[in-house]
């Protein structure tokens, strides 16, 4: 009776590490999207987000995203003002972990599209920067692919635990719940 | 008289193999290198003012590392730095600066690279980049760089820039571009270094002219 008790109290610590670890995934990348162009990575300056610098930013990620050469002028400029800010709401709601499946699901279908574009991008032979953490630092390559693939894993265990978690509360309820 | 007119025919015959050789050398010094004085005169200084285009002062300043041989600098070329030439630099806003990063692994980058600044050695650098860019699919197969170049230039012009690309000053210029393109770890081109006050950002690939656009104009607000 000991052992299933220890294994899911296991399985709720593994669930909530998992949780916080991909939410820091999502704000670094929504973080790195976001800082003023140009300043160093968690120094005084990169936290000095004003608008002007914000237009500079989205504009510099803008490049990035049409370097991947795959949308019209106007799809990018979608993506790019969207997309940091998507990633910030990810990241903020995994840290709360409010609606943890709905979350964690949806971060891994973004995960996948992502890793898809840049599976093509890396096998058409573009030699350009991922940009998946900040613009202009990483060129992409089989390493990035590994990663990306990596965290893709994560956020899918995530949402599987966070699934099997809500499956074992609703069976626990029906249990517990008097006979009519 | 008899001796006198002996010797006067071997006089006559060393003095046409020396007439004649020095004949041929000159005819030949024309062809291989018509204006040499000009490409002694010729600096490295010179070069690269002659890939630089708009106003050193400007608020913007672009560097871009490319290879004439690679179709997506030919795709930047066209489709975003011509008109960046027209809207950004005509207007004093944006400083442009060509370099040279001819690939290992294109043929004819190199020549191309050489006449190119050979021709921005005497101030016809877009012209023959123009050229150079708009016929890359015959030249890239071909090897045949010199026709291109000539079709865009006088004759006159054409024979100096020859002479130039052959030059050790120019061939100096080319890997001096090279190497200052290796010292910011390029590695793929096109690549340009955006710098707005003392801020160095790099854009690798091809970026269309709508979104770089909307980049220096965010620059330019702040």
């Amino acid at each position: 009776m000991t052992i299933p008790g220890g294994r899911a109290r296991l399985g709720r610590w593994l669930l909530v590490l998992g949780r916080l670890g991909l939410a820091a995934v999502f704000l670094f990348a929504a973080y790195g999207k976001l800082r003023p162009v140009g300043t160093a990575p968690f120094s005084a300056a990169s936290f000095q987000i004003s608008s002007s610098s914000l237009a500079v930013s989205q504009a510099m990620f803008a490049i990035q995203v049409d370097s991947y050469q795959l949308l019209s002028d106007r799809s990018v400029e979608f993506v790019s003002h969207t997309l940091p800010w998507f990633e910030l709401a990810l990241g903020l709601l995994l840290l709360s972990g409010l609606w943890l499946r709905w979350v964690a699901l949806a971060g891994s279908a973004l995960l996948g599209c992502l890793l898809g574009v840049v599976i093509r991008t890396y096998h058409a032979g573009l030699g350009i920067n991922c940009g998946c953490f900040s613009p202009g630092t990483e060129p992409l390559s089989g390493w990035t692919i590994a990663r990306d693939s990596l965290i893709l894993a994560w956020g899918l265990a995530v949402a599987t635990g966070a699934f099997l978690r809500a499956r074992g509360r609703r069976a626990r309820a029906g249990e517990s719940a008097p006979a009519p | 008289m008899a001796s006198v007119g002996k010797w006067g025919w071997w006089i006559a015959i060393a003095a046409g193999v020396v007439c004649g050789g020095a004949l041929g050398a000159s005819a030949q010094s024309h062809r291989k290198a018509p204006i040499p004085a000009a490409a002694g005169k010729v600096t490295a200084a010179q070069i690269e003012a002659g890939k630089a285009f708009g106003v050193s002062t400007a608020p913007i300043r672009i560097d871009e590392y490319f290879d004439f041989e690679c179709p997506h600098c030919q795709n930047l070329y066209l489709y975003t730095l011509r008109p960046l030439i027209n809207d950004y630099v005509s207007s004093g806003k944006v400083y442009l600066v060509f370099h040279d990063f001819p690939l290992p692994g294109h043929t004819y980058a190199r020549i191309a690279a050489e006449y190119g600044d050979a021709a921005a050695a005497i101030g016809r650098y877009s012209q023959v980049e123009s050229a150079l860019f708009l016929s890359q699919g015959d030249w890239a197969v071909s090897g045949k760089v010199e026709p291109i170049v000539a079709k865009a230039l006088s004759a006159t012009q054409a024979r100096e820039v020859e002479a130039l690309a052959e030059s050790p000053v120019v061939k100096a210029a080319v890997q001096a571009d090279v190497q200052r393109g290796e010292d910011l770890h390029v590695d793929e081109t096109p690549t340009m270094f955006i710098t707005h006050k003392g801020k160095r950002t790099p854009i690798v690939g091809a970026v269309s002219y709508g979104i770089l656009r909307n980049y220096l104009n965010a620059l330019l607000q702040q």
